[in-house]
């Protein structure tokens, strides 16, 4: 089949292997030097006992001793060994930080995602259970318990500390446990009919491994903690010995007042290290569990790029102005509102726009069409300055010609200049309504404020007129601006988006993907209704989606973005009949269509392709039918072919030849 | 006409409702109201409507992912109910389901080998190793995933949309199912690649002689893409036909609304349904027929009773009162028929 190409080209990227995990975590010195640590103290606690050079209790002349050869860490008012009461005191104290933690998670685990997989009555009755341990008061109660229980030793504190314990995580499993069995992939899993169980242990519990981990050494060092405390204060059998028990001992022999800095300073230094330890661990975990993070730490990757493209950002700005104006053509014609020359955007090294120019013209709705990938989204962002590091703009020029015929350059404005350009000269559209209006403010205080913000003379009673208007040419009722937005359905949404794009009578809006999340009844009536107020009112429209069939519908211009770049510009009509570029040709005929006889769908071959690692050449070559060698050398720049234009080396006039025989 | 492989018949779905204080007591989301379809050997049925019309819930009940309110859902003739235990297992291995969202059906932890081994040793118990890794060589082949070995070590984030759809098709393909019910499987895909996974979709239906439920919001793509299509509005079937039929003389308003709605440059004739309103509430559906709010042809009988369904020729059939008496839709509502 005619996919194998491009899907082979694609899968050859190194991957990493699973034994390599480990090691890949460890490359973090931090985690590193919090599982080395932490494996220390594990191994102290294991051979402690044999390795101490003295019996802890073993009494001896020297008295209150500083450290010495003889003596390491010193010794206490008895003539105890410090060194070696740290050494059975570790014993003590992981144990019981080991030991909570493993009792703490596994009730917390069971109880939480049994609740949380199975719900209903069980989780009610589990969720209760937790809810009542969760308003114990902790601390009162584990002293009571160790009150009562001197004698029972370490295992007494376990479970003390785990019964008081367990509740927070389960109630926090509980709820990521319930969110996990809604995705999609747990769906899938018992649509391929495997068992409650198998689900459970394979697709719920690995995607929760972060939170058990942290939970779970969280809960070590807060049991160390709780231990030394109850300990300190005498509430643990004081003749076994624990980091505790010897600041109980130390402070009971007033160590603090006769300066035996010795005495106190390693258990406290003891307790705060391993605390730190297992913090450091725990920050290590998430990049080692998530896959998407194990690509050798794109966090602090990200965190340089967006510090390069700041720098070179503010550079490239005063270049920019030094730079001549070296046009192709001049804005002749005065109704050009929008003239965009060379247009580049970085995403660090990526390049996600490329060499992109296109002229906007005043009432025109110029059509943006692209796949994933295609930088059609950063290019909208680009054009409205909404674009956030990493993303800079190396070079280029956005030129926006005011209604009073002068022209400004957007790339050079200040954000003072900025702010009013936005929203009253062009105003932006976003595709997920939902998430672009704020849930909490009702839809006309949002309108409002657009006006409050840009027109800072006018009264509310205007305002308000202002705000039923709008509704009214968008077509919602005026009773709704009272309205929320989870209250209104998603066309509802969509059309108050567009009436705050409205709001200040900008020149030019850009929509990005503004129907695409919804269905096709709802989208024509938006569209209709776009179309409608574009006539009334005269602005331009930049349109983006990937729906091809409605951009040429639609639109007047056509513009077909593949790689960050633009592969052909043409008149709609044009295009939909004569599509020059292979690619254009190729999406046409993946459409099927409604009307008419049914035509041959032929498709492309491949997928999109990935930005960073665009082919060389013309990025469009390893899916076109009629590459030829050269594509793989050079990226074609756009050629006329009668009112259209295509970044095709089949129109080079070096190729000319080539033309002939594919054509 | 052979019998048919898998059957709803007389299916209906109600969804309580929760609310604070016990407001949404006794109430019913309608999702799916009194639904038949049938889908047989080797032929691929479209089920088109937009989002909350019930065809999502339509295909997870003929999946048995939930049991039904009401009705029946038949294999062979047989009964099935069967929401969990062996019984759903026994299922599943007949009727698999595809997920629209390639990137959110595939545990996210899970490297794709080891995704597929699960499948693979639900479905085939008896391999193990070798002969496994090998059933999954063959699956991902079949798939057009090449080599394979190049697929298995990768986890989910790594492949693009197509190729995780893909893969989607492999997990499903390893029980070696009778029905396949892909839900919206190339809704969340780039438009290039669309067609590839139909053409897969198609291929393997042609085949393994599956039968495919389409469950789509894209009536163009029934059209090209399935023999059989049906149409729901609000919960109810309102249109089922072959697919030419029912895409070229639309019988039910609803239909002629969808086809005017949807985008496409090759329409010749620019009249469109005049659409007055929004979709129904399915908690309080409309009486009468569900449409009838929105339909520019509404009569009196239509607020008050349910249409039933009318057939119209060929296996074309509608539920809408204009069609009582007549046999055919009326030329003057078909301009493209001529």
């Amino acid at each position: 089949m005619a996919m194998q190409p491009a899907v082979l080209a694609e899968a050859d990227q190194v991957e990493p292997r699973a034994g390599r995990l480990w090691l890949r975590a460890l490359r973090s010195p931090l985690t590193l030097t919090g599982v080395v640590i932490t494996l220390i103290f594990c191994v102290l606690a294991v051979i402690g006992p044999w390795i101490a050079p003295y019996d802890p209790s073993a009494v001896t002349d020297a008295a209150t001793a500083p450290p010495s050869f003889d003596h390491w860490l010193g010794t206490t008012q008895n003539g105890q060994d410090i060194l070696s009461q740290m050494l059975y005191g570790a014993q003590a104290s992981m144990f019981v930080g080991l030991g909570s933690a493993v009792v703490t998670t596994v009730l917390s685990v069971l109880v939480g995602v049994t609740a949380g997989y199975l719900g209903g009555v069980s989780d009610e009755l589990l969720s209760l259970l937790a809810n009542v341990f969760l308003v114990l008061p902790g601390l009162p109660l584990t002293i009571i318990l160790a009150a009562y229980l001197p004698h029972s030793g370490s295992l007494g504190i376990i479970l003390v500390i785990s019964l008081t314990g367990w509740a927070w995580g389960a109630r926090v499993l509980r709820a990521q446990t319930l969110s996990l069995r809604k995705r999609d992939f747990v769906e899938a899993a018992r649509a391929t009919g495997e068992r409650t169980s198998k689900i459970i242990l394979r697709d719920i519990l690995p995607n929760q491994l972060a939170v058990i981990a942290a939970s779970f050494l969280g809960t070590v060092t807060a049991a160390i903690l709780t231990q030394a405390s109850l300990a300190f204060l005498g509430l643990t059998d004081v003749t076994q010995w624990s980091w505790g028990t010897i600041l109980y001992w130390a402070q009971a022999d007033s160590a603090l007042l006769t300066g035996s800095w010795w005495w106190f300073g390693p258990a406290g230094l003891a307790i705060a290290l391993i605390g730190t330890a297992l913090s450091l661990v725990n920050f290590g975990i998430d990049e080692f569990i998530n896959p998407r993070l194990r690509q050798a730490g794109i966090a602090t990757l990200k965190a340089q790029r967006a510090q390069v493209s700041r720098k070179r950002a503010g550079r490239g700005k005063r270049v920019r102005r030094g730079v001549q104006d070296r046009r192709l053509r001049p804005a002749g014609s005065t109704d050009v509102i929008l003239d965009v020359r060379h247009l580049k955007v970085n995403y660090g090294v990526v390049t996600a726009v490329d060499d992109v120019s296109f002229t906007l013209r005043r009432g025109e709705v110029l059509g943006i069409a692209g796949e994933s990938g295609s930088g059609k989204s950063t290019l909208a962002y680009a054009i409205t300055r909404l674009h956030k590091p990493p993303a800079e703009i190396p070079q280029g020029e956005i030129r926006y010609t005011q209604p009073d015929g002068s022209t400004v350059d957007v790339l050079a404005m200040d954000s003072d200049e900025l702010r009013s350009f936005r929203w009253e000269e062009l105003s932006i559209v976003f595709q997920s309504a939902m998430h672009a209006l704020n849930p909490v403010m009702r839809i006309g205080a949002q309108i409002e404020d657009a006006l409050v913000a840009h027109r800072p003379g006018s009264t509310a009673p205007e305002r308000a007129a202002r705000v039923v208007e709008l509704l009214g040419i968008v077509g919602i009722p005026a009773d709704r601006a009272n309205s929320y937005p989870h209250e209104l359905s998603g066309g509802m949404r969509q059309r108050a988006m567009i009436a705050v794009g409205l709001a200040l009578d900008p020149e030019i809006i850009v929509m990005d993907e503004p129907t695409t999340a919804l269905d096709v009844v709802i989208q024509r009536q938006i569209i209709d209704k776009i179309m409608e107020l574009k006539d009334r009112l005269g602005f331009s429209v930049v349109f983006i989606t990937h729906d091809l069939s409605l951009l040429i519908e639609m639109s007047d211009t056509i513009a077909v973005m593949y790689g960050g770049r633009i592969v052909e510009l043409a008149p709609a009509q044009d295009f939909h009949e004569r599509p020059q570029h292979p690619y254009s040709r190729g999406l046409l005929a993946s459409f099927p269509t409604l009307s008419g006889p049914k035509k041959e769908l032929t498709g492309i071959p491949g997928s999109p392709p990935d930005l960073r690692r665009l082919p060389s050449g013309c990025s469009f070559r390893p899916r076109c039918p009629v590459a030829f060698d050269a594509c793989a050398e050079r990226s074609p720049s756009l050629y006329q072919i009668g009112s259209s234009s295509a970044a095709c080396l089949r129109y080079d006039e070096e190729h000319a030849v080539t033309i002939g025989e594919t054509a | 006409m052979s019998a048919p492989v898998l059957e709803a018949v007389d299916v209906t779905k109600h969804f309580p409702v929760r609310g604070l204080l016990k407001r949404g007591a006794g109430r019913v989301v309608h999702a799916v109201d009194n639904v038949s379809l049938k889908l047989y050997a080797g032929r691929i049925t479209a089920l088109v409507g937009e989002s909350g019309s019930g065809k999502s819930t339509l295909a997870r009940l003929l999946a048995q992912l939930y049991p039904v309110t009401s009705g029946e859902i038949r294999l062979h003739g047989q009964p099935v109910r069967a929401t969990s235990g062996k019984a759903f297992r026994d299922h599943v291995s007949k009727v698999q389901l595809i997920l629209q969202d390639p990137f959110a059906s595939f545990n996210p932890v899970a490297s794709i080998a080891s995704t597929l081994k699960r499948a693979v040793s639900i479905h085939h118990a008896d391999k193990r190793g070798d002969a496994q890794l090998a059933v999954i060589d063959d699956l991902l082949t079949q798939t057009n995933l090449v080599p394979p070995r190049q697929f298995t070590e990768k986890f989910p984030h790594e492949l693009s949309g197509g190729q995780l759809q893909r893969v989607s098709i492999a997990r499903a393909l390893a029980a070696s199912p009778e029905v396949f019910l892909a839900d919206e499987p190339v809704s969340s895909l780039d438009v290039s690649i669309r067609l590839g996974i139909l053409n897969l979709l198609r291929r393997l239906t042609e085949e393994r002689e599956v039968a495919m439920l389409y469950v789509t919001h894209d009536i163009a793509s029934a059209r090209y893409f399935a023999t059989d299509t049906a149409v729901m509005y609000a919960g109810e079937i309102v249109e089922t036909g072959p697919s030419e039929t029912v895409t070229q003389q639309a019988a039910h308003p609803y239909t002629k609304l969808l086809i005017s709605s949807a985008p496409d440059p090759s329409r010749v004739d620019t009249e469109r349904i005049r659409d007055i309103g929004q979709p129904p509430s399915l908690i309080t559906p409309p009486s009468g027929c569900r449409f009838h709010p929105r339909c520019p042809f509404a009569l009196d009988r239509c607020k008050q009773e349910t249409p039933p369904t009318f057939e119209l020729a060929d296996g074309h059939t509608t539920r809408c009162w204009l069609y009582a008496d007549k046999p055919e839709p009326a030329a003057s509502e078909r301009p493209d028929a001529s």
